[in-house]
């Protein structure tokens, strides 16, 4: 395998970053530096630039206002932002253009390209993600929300979770149940959903450091047109497997970045409490950085995978299993490095995160106390280390599959309660 | 251990209906919890009874501590019955009626030759709403018990990770309510009275952390069956069980030490109860969180109240690494027994 990037990729980087030098305010460190109240403010004034730019929608083809960037540059383009702490966009664009975006030019209809498309470029519509449900969360395909055609419409029920930026969104994008008499995978249609409307209700979920990331979203027959389905009625599971797919995108080498710059300020921390000679925090210093390193080789082979027409395949488990269970091992050490600090901790707090804090955070114990909460889930979201450990034996290691007990139609299966 | 469980029973039953109703949803503490152990005698309960306490033992204000701990009540019993009424019962002074508190740690706090108090206490448990902290103070001649009112002190309120307040104590020439003074002994035995609280708060808040994750595994279907039937899963209960049972036989042992008058039994007992319930408390948040998943990390759900508490109490009164470096000394000091025997054979 060859680890250096094409040379055109490093002029492209050298491009980057000098857009990066021009734009972003002078003595940047990243959005945690800001006051929380200022974040989103910039957050919008950023967003205005990068779409000036064409810096906004850099995987979509330059027809539908993207960037049209090879697969590298958007690789590289990642890499430059996290090396300098610059968001890609507004807290909803990872859903509306990574994730929706993608899947409406790869399987919308040229309707839905030519409506959806600049509306989510523009940042008039925000969109969510209308996955999980109570009881679908690693088995997402057991979803119960039902969708029923009534004329020209399909009339929603049902109730969605964890629904990140939910509160800021006018849109969602819904699996819902539309053949109940279809095996589980089957029955299942993709829709956009308009949330503007008295059938949607957003509820907050507060986390145990205090914030609310996620919602619940109620569907009491709510609407939307007919038309609003992407991949086919009943071919949902496809498009929602697809627009995973894009989930996992290019990230993949920049999480060893973002998490070199967290470390770095853990270093800076041990540093600061005198305790780098001992022999206790040094070794375990040690194992994060080889982890951080090994985070980067994993990026590196994804990397390669993609350049060489791969799609993000069962290899992604390794990197996921391995960032979110390194996320606790560093926070755990963070705890141990402030000692008592850790136990009535004060500071600045985080606003918020789910994988860490904003580049730029001050290296105050209550930003690691909240760190060390958040990194808990980060074993359970987007797959537990469960459901992707099963993903590795099965499909990367061949071994014997569990035996399913929810084949035959959905409504027949036990627990699926209609 | 079955006997002395036995005859806990009724006091463990008491402690359950004062507490049952666990931490009220808002406000930073208990005052009815508070009041329904005071009145019921359970804050004072092996305070010597020519003290005003019920003369019981340490096993026994010991349980109310636990169940405490299982119900994450928001009151300082352990600090009251675990080291405040100890330090008294120790200073052959009487318990002061009202909601008790006590440092784990007050080094740095000095009494001049008039008693007045001067230093800053770090981490107070709930010092805000106590009428009464005891704390341990250096004075002239050696360890003073002193009692203090924390309006005539400077409260500066914190909270740990769990929203316990904590609160630090800046004395400057405060008179005590009470005090007298002890034997240079206590100095020691106070730092394993708050490590041993917080071994025996740990044992409830696993236990109650087990019995949430037994519940849900029991509960949540995924994949058409009970999770519970998945091995990955049934290995990561297991692994929790083991952890809930090593702190609780490691608080066992530690509080049969304590009881037995034996300082050094009792110091290598307490270290070492406290370096295990550290280490197992960690686990057993990590592997509850996990089997609970998303709805474990919510406000709404109870698993955080006993899971942040296990996070804020492995490291108070001395941290795992304080601990543990206290037990390897002993390990390898030359005057005492070889190590086998310290293990196996006290």
């Amino acid at each position: 395998m060859d680890i250096t990037y094409p040379p055109e990729a490093e002029a492209f980087r050298e491009r980057v970053r000098a857009f990066l030098g021009e734009n972003l305010p002078a003595g940047w460190t990243g959005l945690g530096a800001l006051a929380e109240e200022e974040r989103e403010q910039f957050r919008e004034s950023w967003r205005r630039t990068l779409a000036e730019h064409q810096m906004l929608a850099v995987s979509w083809p330059k027809e539908y206002g993207g960037a049209g960037l090879s697969l590298v540059e958007q690789v590289v383009l990642a890499e430059e932002f996290a090396r300098a702490g610059a968001p890609q966009g507004s807290e909803n664009d990872g859903f509306g253009i990574g994730m929706l975006g993608n899947t409406l030019i790869h399987l919308g209809t040229e309707e839905q390209k030519k409506h959806y498309l600049p509306r989510i470029l523009s940042g008039e519509q925000r969109w969510c993600q209308g996955y999980s449900e109570p009881d679908a969360g690693s088995d997402l395909a057991g979803i119960r929300t039902s969708a029923v055609l009534d004329g020209d419409e399909w009339v929603i029920n049902g109730q969605k979770t964890w629904t990140s930026s939910g509160h800021l969104a006018d849109h969602i994008f819904v699996l819902a149940r539309t053949d109940p008499s279809a095996a589980k995978h089957k029955g299942i249609t993709f829709l956009l959903v308009p949330m503007d409307q008295p059938g949607v209700e957003v509820r907050p979920i507060v986390n145990m450091a205090g914030y609310a990331l996620f919602n619940e979203v109620f569907f009491t027959d709510a609407r939307t047109a007919s038309h609003e389905v992407v991949g086919g009625v009943n071919d949902g599971w496809r498009t929602a497997m697809a627009l995973l797919g894009f989930e996992r995108g290019v990230g993949a080498t920049t999480d060893a970045i973002r998490f070199r710059g967290d470390l770095d300020r853990l270093v800076a921390l041990a540093r600061e409490r005198g305790l780098t000679e001992d022999p206790r925090i040094r070794e375990r210093l040690a194992w994060c950085h080889s982890r951080v390193e090994v985070m980067r080789y994993r990026g590196l082979i994804s990397l390669s995978r993609l350049l060489n027409g791969g799609r993000p395949g069962p290899e992604a488990s390794i990197s996921k299993v391995i960032w979110s269970e390194f996320a606790q091992a560093y926070t755990e050490l963070a705890i141990e490095i402030l000692g008592p600090e850790a136990l009535a901790p004060t500071g600045q707090a985080t606003g918020g995160l789910l994988q860490m804090p904003e580049a730029g955070t001050e290296n105050s114990p209550l930003s690691w106390v909240e760190t060390f909460m958040s990194a808990r889930a980060g074993t359970i979201y987007a797959g537990s280390s469960q459901i992707q450990r099963n993903i590795i034996g099965e499909q990367l290691l061949g071994l014997p599959k569990e035996p399913r007990l929810d084949a035959g139609p959905f409504r027949d299966l036990a627990g699926s309660r209609g | 251990m079955n006997a002395s469980a036995q005859d806990l029973r009724p006091l463990t039953e008491t402690a359950e209906s004062i507490l049952g109703a666990g931490p009220s949803a808002e406000g930073v503490w208990d005052a009815a919890a508070w009041a329904a152990l005071e009145e019921s005698g359970l804050t004072t309960i092996d305070v010597p009874e020519s003290l005003g306490g019920g003369g019981g033992t340490l096993r026994e204000a010991a349980e109310v501590v636990r169940v405490a701990g299982a119900r994450a009540v928001r009151v300082p019993i352990a600090e009251a019955a675990l080291v405040g009424a100890w330090l008294l019962g120790a200073a052959g002074l009487p318990v002061p009626s009202g909601p008790l508190t006590a440092a784990l740690d007050s080094a740095g706090l000095t009494a001049d030759a008039s008693g007045a108090l001067t230093g800053t206490v770090r981490r107070v448990p709930y010092a805000r709403i106590a009428s009464s902290v005891v704390l341990l103070a250096d004075g002239p001649s050696g360890p003073v018990v002193v009692v203090v009112d924390p309006s005539t002190a400077a409260v500066s309120e914190g909270t740990n990770l769990a929203g316990e307040p904590r609160d630090d104590l800046v004395l400057d020439g405060v008179s005590p309510t009470a005090a007298a003074a002890v034997e240079p002994a206590v100095a020691a035995e106070l730092a394993l009275r708050g490590a041993l609280s917080r071994v025996v708060l740990a044992a409830g808040a696993g236990q109650t952390a087990l019995d949430l994750v037994l519940r849900h595994v029991s509960e949540r279907e995924q994949f058409g069956r009970p999770i519970a039937k998945f091995q990955a899963v049934q290995q990561l209960v297991a692994e929790l069980a083991g952890e809930v049972a090593s702190v609780t036989l490691s608080a066992e042992a530690a509080l049969l030490a304590t009881a037995s008058g034996d300082a050094s039994y009792a110091a290598t007992s307490v270290a070492a109860a406290r370096v295990v319930s550290a280490d197992a408390s960690t686990r057993i948040a990590a592997i509850a969180h996990q089997l609970v998943a998303g709805i474990g990390v919510t406000r709404e759900h109870a698993l955080h109240r006993s899971t942040t508490r296990l996070w804020a109490w492995r490291d108070e009164g001395g941290t795992e690494g304080f601990w543990a470096d206290r037990l390897a000394a002993r390990a390898v000091d030359p005057s005492a027994p070889p190590l086998w025997q310290q293990v196996v054979g006290i």
